[in-house]
């Protein structure tokens, strides 16, 4: 199969490097080197999609990330990616790849209807849908939004891997043009490190399309010969944030399958030193009749795709330009077999370039413009007249290169804070005063000629100063043609569909501010951010308002300079690795027991450890009740641990917590509530004296790290005065809780060298033994209400401490419990927990105010007295049971009284109690303390239940603590 | 030391994941010691560097902070002149990272610039890695050692083997457990 528009020599194509792609259903051929984009002009497909809102068939337009018309649909399945540009598609064999926005064909589009109805379509037609008629929005907008758009996302998961990584340079180049390898080249001889990241596949730049590709050869290969220089390719820098952090996304295997475990794509955190801008121009069209035919193309990208890769973008082709770079174009579309008809230039006398193509026999028609282009779907003549008037003609062609001039990239500029300013002798933006260290070079500051761009890299790279730039050429400052075409569109952005019609109605609405008038009209807002459309609006509106375009200014550049898909984003942290997860040192031992783990923040923690046939509640009622009747394990080791030691650790502890401290003996352990500085409770835990100035506490397992912070203020910028030290040793330490009438026996039996008498280990007291040779803990506390004692060794230890306890058990029935069961047993004590310590409780309400010591001050102490934390209708802890004994509670519902719409209090912890044998609950209800006895109401509007229930004292079971003493 | 009242956060015994140029290795349990103070007379690493103390190291991870991590006879004797010393040897997850690859897989999880000139051997450092806390220091060119929580020890150990597919490692039977 012939490629008909690839000339037989020449460009970097690699002709012995055949590859088959497939565009709309049909099979072609291109060559190693191709991008998708030129393989299609190889192939002499003229129409690749379909436009936005009009359904238009649209062309190639572009050479890269400028590119507004030729989004493609690429790929299939879960690898599918809608809107991706074809320009920078690398061509691979078997790529498949189709148009977007069109049904049921891309040459038939049942959609451009919308063409003939446009007078009823004009800028912000959609957000006057909303106004007018009323409520009828609604029946337009999936019309609407079914006609409008691009293409497809997969609904299957990404089968792709991402990955992050950070990296360091004292420079980081953006752009592998002329400006950019002589930047590199520069910086890496002084022996700096440098990364060097250009979007396209090689680099080289506008060089490639045109230029002295030998200087950039050698260029490269001295630059890979340097070891700390790092050239990435196929890198996109999309995002400059502050401390010169820039973003950068790698194709990494975007153009071939990736080896085993090869990331698709790679996301570059940059910790540059200082950046050299070396991001070149965009050239921008001229707008004219029609300028949106399959035909109409850049300059500079027929430049290209004739240079590079040896493609012939159509046969015969009529040049309009303003400024002097189109002609190169010229030449060479005519050295590569393309009829060049004439070159249309906008100004009346136009130079040296002029006589050059003069001499090549290229006529060119001075003071003149291209009016319209001619042709259904394609591009077949021009209509051209005098500027200042005179006869409109027709040449016939198949191709309109249009330069309108050139732009220089700033984006990554203004991204880092510079500000742009309008130089009016190339008609664009050029960088401002830079913000953070950064340099823009080359083209991107508007100097355009090789020399110009090689003096300016190579003095940005050794950190000097860049010389002044040159007059430049005069360019005919025109962005729109007159509007003697009649009524075909001219559109300023072709990928959103805004003609400069839109963008004189926005301005007769009322608009003024070109932020405002980009919303309306959606000016500059597709993929392509307006890279080639934006400067022809900004003009439009300045010459709508009669103003300068200096005076309207610019859109904000905000990052990202070009797509970058959601998985790049997110890296490897999707899936398992969401979340970096929390084991204890028995994580395996409750594993091999069958438990069932439940994720509780980081943590993950056995639920409960059903048996063959045993539900997890089933099997939690039967944790509960072993620990009443002999005896349960529980891993308690995600509690938060540290140990505070030092001449005023007591003092430090009285600060912190409400209770009394300092009167705490030798061995003994104490229960504590923080407050936060509003008076309301921050966490509880029990703090355990166990040494002369040495104090170990544990916190919630939720609040741990938030615990650990908040002393670490205290200590480090409250109470610096304080000889005090803090130290979390929550991983050193794991815990086990030994609890139920049998728990004396089995610790026993496994902690060595310690008296388990109550006279020596009473209740809330603390001995020291061995295990395994280590150091052994033992609190004896109790959560459950029971006997118990909570076990801490060495985290190596935690797994043999737990076999050991499951071994020495077995007569006793031991009972390994998870945190189902260990929540009913502490609901049946009324103790509280996080659902309770809610952020908005105090201790009073908590039943905790009896707690608080008479004097002295404490974190919190002050908030205590506002009169809100002392009404009574504050919400308080209760318990509730059913009414009938038996209905299970639901989570979460809200307590209300006879009337359903006064909202009383929450339900916030409940559970089935093996000992009461029926449902019980906590919550938080107001004034709770004098109901007790009433009959309320827990509602879930959510679940459709109303239960009646009855208020009560939370203390369940045991209310004497009896059982403790056991 | 591995025995059964020193289990290994991660598998049983050592865990490795090996490559042509990149090798990832559990340590064996040894001494973590946590100091805290400012000992007079007697000398000690400033802030990223650490200091050898025969098989053992000093490492400064905070204002005032150490970790002293293996035995080492003048190591015993260092406890005692600073005014905290508290056990840590559980707490912690001993990591060897190998080969000519090992600065870029560190790289895709810690921001640090691990380049020769600012990150050399005798360089460390507490610092986020993978969204963790970690401290990492460079005990040659080729070798980097890291402590990880060790509850977080597996967690990362997973996310290490995901990590290093692209250089070719492999683990050893026990990582990738529940």
């Amino acid at each position: 199969m012939i490629q008909p528009f690839r000339n037989p020599s020449g460009g970097l194509v690699r002709r012995d490097e055949p590859l088959r792609f497939t565009f709309n259903g049909r099979s072609y051929r291109g060559f190693g080197g191709d991008s998708l984009a030129s393989a299609l002009l190889a192939n002499g497909v003229r129409v690749v999609g379909r436009s936005f809102k009009y359904h238009r068939p649209r062309g190639v337009f572009g050479l890269g990330a400028e590119e507004p018309n030729a989004l493609v649909q690429l790929g299939v399945g879960a690898r599918t990616e809608p809107n991706t540009k074809s320009t920078l598609v690398e061509l691979y064999d078997g790529l498949v790849a189709s148009s977007q926005n069109c049904w049921p064909s891309v040459d038939f589009d049942l959609g451009a209807v919308a063409g003939a109805f446009s007078r009823l379509l004009p800028a912000g037609f959609y957000y006057k849908t909303f106004k007018w008629p009323p409520g009828w929005w609604i029946k337009y907008e999936p019309f609407i939004r079914g006609m409008a758009g691009t293409g497809r996302c997969s609904q299957e998961p990404d089968p792709d891997r991402y990955e992050h990584c950070h990296a360091h340079c004292d420079v980081l180049v953006v752009g592998g043009g002329p400006a950019g390898l002589a930047a590199a080249l520069a910086a890496g001889r002084r022996g700096e490190r440098v990364i060097l990241a250009d979007e396209q596949s090689c680099l080289g730049g506008m060089l490639m399309a045109g230029g002295d590709l030998a200087w950039a050869d050698r260029a490269i290969a001295a630059l890979q010969a340097m070891p700390d220089v790092r050239l990435i390719p196929r890198a996109v820098v999309f995002g400059y944030y502050d401390h010169n952090q820039l973003g950068i996304v790698e194709r990494v295997a975007d153009h071939r399958p990736p080896r085993p475990g090869e990331a698709r794509q790679r996301l570059w955190h940059v910790h540059a030193g200082r950046v050299v801008l070396a991001t070149g121009a965009h050239e921008r069209p001229i707008a004219f009749g029609n300028n949106d035919l399959p035909g109409v193309m850049l300059a500079s990208a027929a430049r290209g795709y004739v240079n590079r890769f040896a493609v012939r973008p159509g046969s015969a082709a009529v040049v309009f330009t303003n400024n002097d770079s189109a002609y190169d174009a010229a030449l060479d579309l005519a050295l590569n077999g393309v009829a060049i008809k004439c070159v249309v230039d906008a100004r009346d006398a136009p130079g040296a370039a002029a006589e050059k193509a003069a001499a090549s026999d290229i006529e060119v028609i001075a003071g003149s413009e291209v009016v319209e282009a001619r042709g259904s779907r394609r591009v077949a003549g021009a209509v051209i007249a005098g500027r200042k008037g005179g006869a409109m003609r027709m040449i016939g062609c198949d191709l309109i290169c249009v330069s309108g001039g050139w732009n220089p990239a700033v984006h990554l500029h203004a991204q880092a804070r510079g500000r742009p300013r309008f130089d009016v002798r190339i008609g664009a933006f050029v960088p401002g005063p830079p913000v953070q260290a950064e340099v823009s070079v080359g083209a991107a500051r508007g100097v355009f000629d090789h020399a110009g761009c090689i003096a300016d890299g190579t003095a940005a790279g050794e950190g000097g100063r860049l010389a002044d730039r040159p007059a430049e050429a005069a360019l005919e400052p025109i962005w729109t043609v007159s509007a003697r075409g009649g009524r075909r569109k001219r559109f300023i952005d072709l990928q959103n569909d805004v003609t400069d019609a839109d963008i004189g109605l926005a301005i007769r609405e009322g608009y003024r501010s070109v932020e405002h008038v980009k919303r309306y009209t959606t000016l500059g807002m597709g993929t392509d951010q307006g890279k080639t459309s934006n400067m022809l609006g900004f003009a439009q509106i300045a010459h709508a308002l009669g103003a300068d375009i200096s005076a309207v200014g610019t859109t904000t550049f905000r990052p990202p300079y070009a797509p970058v898909t959601l998985g790049a984003l997110a890296g490897s942290e999707g899936g398992r690795f969401f979340l970096p997860n929390r084991r204890t040192a028995m994580h395996d031992c409750h594993v091999a027991a069958g438990a069932a783990m439940l994720q509780s923040g980081p943590w993950l923690r056995p639920q409960s450890y059903p048996r063959a046939g045993e539900s997890l509640d089933d099997a939690a009622r039967r944790e509960a009740r072993a620990v009443r009747e002999s005896v349960g394990i529980v891993d308690v080791s995600t509690l938060g641990k540290v140990e505070i030691a030092g001449r005023d650790a007591a003092e430090f502890l009285e600060r912190v917590y409400i209770n009394r401290w300092r009167n705490l003996p030798m061995g003994r352990c104490r229960y504590g509530v923080m407050l936060r500085e509003d008076g309301v409770v921050f966490d509880d835990g029990t703090t355990t004296r166990i040494g002369e100035r040495r104090y170990f506490m544990t916190t919630t397992t939720a609040q741990a790290p938030l615990v650990m912070r908040r002393l670490e203020y205290y200590r480090r910028v409250l109470w610096p005065d304080l000889d005090l030290r803090i130290v979390n040793v929550t991983d050193q330490w794991a815990a086990v809780a030994v609890a139920g009438p049998m728990s004396r026996r089995l610790l026993a039996r496994v902690v060595e060298a310690l008296d388990v008498d109550t006279a020596a280990l009473p209740h809330m007291g603390y001995g020291e033994g061995r295990f395994g040779g280590r150091t052994a803990r033992v609190f004896r506390i109790s959560f459950s209400g029971d006997l118990a004692y909570e076990i801490y060794v060495p985290a190596g230890a935690g797994p043999a401490l737990w076999s050991a306890l499951c071994e020495a058990g077995v007569a006793d029935g031991v009972t390994p419990y998870g945190v189902d069961a260990l929540n009913t047993l502490r609901i049946e004590k009324g103790h509280v927990a996080g659902a309770e310590l809610d952020g908005r409780a105090t201790a009073a309400d908590l039943g905790l105010g009896r707690m608080i010591r008479a004097d002295g001050d404490f974190i919190g102490r002050r908030s205590l007295g506002r009169p809100g934390l002392g009404d009574p209708a504050r919400w308080q802890l209760v318990g509730l049971v059913p009414e009938d004994g038996a209905t299970a509670l639901p989570h979460g519902a809200k307590i209300v009284d006879d009337e359903p719409d006064r909202y009383l209090g929450e339900l916030t912890s409940t559970a089935w109690s093996p000992m009461l044998r029926m449902p019980i609950a906590l919550a938080l209800v107001s004034a709770g303390r004098d109901r007790h006895g009433q009959r309320l109401y827990a509602t879930s509007p959510l679940a459709g239940r109303i239960v009646p229930v009855r208020v009560r004292d939370p203390h369940f079971f045991d209310p004497e603590g009896k059982r403790l003493h056991g | 030391m591995a025995d059964s009242f020193r289990a290994s956060p991660i598998g049983n015994g050592r865990s490795s994941l090996r490559g042509p140029r990149l090798a990832i290795e559990e340590q064996d349990w040894t001494p973590v010691t946590y100091l805290e103070g400012a000992p007079a007379g007697r000398s000690l690493p400033t802030a990223g560097r650490f200091a050898r103390l025969g098989s053992a190291v000093l490492l400064p991870t905070g204002p005032d902070i150490y970790l002293l991590i293996g035995a080492h006879s003048d190591a015993a004797a260092i406890p005692e002149s600073f005014d905290l010393a508290v056990d840590q040897s559980d707490a912690w997850s001993q990591l060897a990272i190998i080969g000519p690859e090992a600065a870029a897989v560190l790289a895709k999880g810690s921001a640090l610039d691990l380049h020769p000139r600012h990150f050399p051997t005798g360089a460390c450092a507490a610092a986020g890695f993978a969204r963790l806390r970690a401290v990492l220091w460079r005990s040659d060119a080729e070798r980097f050692d890291l402590l990880i929580g060790r509850s977080h020890a597996r967690s990362l150990w997973e996310w290490l083997a995901d990590a290093t597919l692209e250089y070719g490692c492999a683990g050893s039977a026990d990582d990738g457990r529940q």
